[in-house]
């Protein structure tokens, strides 16, 4: 890690975040764009996607690990949601009851999950504001 | 810019150097979790600064200087390096290489921090080097 880089840790930091926010927003995005779709390669109706994240690792000059910033680990699908089944006899999808497996996205849910992903992303934001302020406030003092 | 202002001569390269050598420990001093002490630290840093226009280049080409001087243009190259690359954000944007928006605001607010930091310094340093010239023998 070079001075400047030291010098701008928590922006690098915030600056993580603000990536992972916005994966997770991808996410939300492709499960509602997804909510009706029963059909996919694998089989089978869309199931719903999770990110999930873990702290960005890196080794200090003296060996030690330090945590600078978060990172995205995997998108992984959610299993613990069961999908829906609806009877809809005229869906070119349905079995032999006349029934079709519906994908387990909760518009509710991901809307829940958008909202708290952008308070997030401007918790982050914030957090940047604020480093920028104390930075230029420090500036001045040489003026 | 920051190219012009080295040009302008060593000096101004030992301000900007030393402005964020003094950065750096005052940033690992607060990481440390005293924040008085950063003030120390930038403090401490001044005095060898503050000593550049008077006996600075000549030192430079000691052995004892030598990592002084070293430190003082990796300073700069580092926000020499820092503002080139924000040279190129533009031209990355329109090629579709930056992914995100955030990281082109972040990256145009980290040079432009950092040349304004080294700006600064090396303004104090010219006012120091004024006053010296104007002194009477």
């Amino acid at each position: 890690m070079s001075g400047l880089d030291k010098l701008f840790s928590g922006m690098r930091s915030t600056s993580s975040g603000l990536s992972a926010e916005r994966v997770r927003m991808d996410v939300i995005a492709e499960n509602i764009a997804n909510a009706r779709t029963t059909k996919t390669a694998g089989g089978g109706p869309y199931r719903r996607q999770l990110v999930k994240f873990e702290p960005l690792m890196q080794r200090a000059a003296n060996g030690q690990m330090l945590t600078v910033g978060m990172k995205k680990a995997e998108v992984v699908e959610d299993f613990a949601t069961p999908f829906e089944r609806i009877y809809a006899p005229d869906h070119p999808d349905r079995d032999e009851n006349n029934e079709i497996l519906m994908p387990n996205v909760s518009a509710t849910r991901e809307m829940a999950d958008l909202v708290s992903a952008m308070r997030a992303y401007e918790a982050n934001l914030a957090a940047q504001e604020n480093f920028t302020r104390m930075a230029e406030r420090a500036l001045q003092i040489a003026r | 810019m920051v190219n012009g202002i080295g040009g302008g001569g060593g000096m101004a390269r030992e301000a900007i150097a030393a402005a964020m050598r003094a950065q750096q420990q005052a940033a690992q001093n607060i990481s440390g979790g005293a924040s008085l002490q950063a003030g120390q630290g930038l403090g401490a840093t001044e005095a060898p600064g503050a000593s550049g226009p008077l006996g600075g280049v000549g030192s430079i080409g000691g052995t004892e200087a030598t990592s002084f001087a070293k430190q003082l243009s990796d300073g700069l190259s580092q926000v020499t390096d820092r503002v080139a690359a924000t040279d190129q954000l533009p031209e990355q944007m329109l090629n579709g290489e930056v992914s995100d928006f955030h990281d082109v605001a972040i990256q145009l607010k980290q040079s432009d921090l950092s040349f304004r930091f080294a700006l600064q310094v090396r303004n104090k340093l010219i006012d120091a080097y004024r006053e010296v010239m104007r002194m009477s023998v």
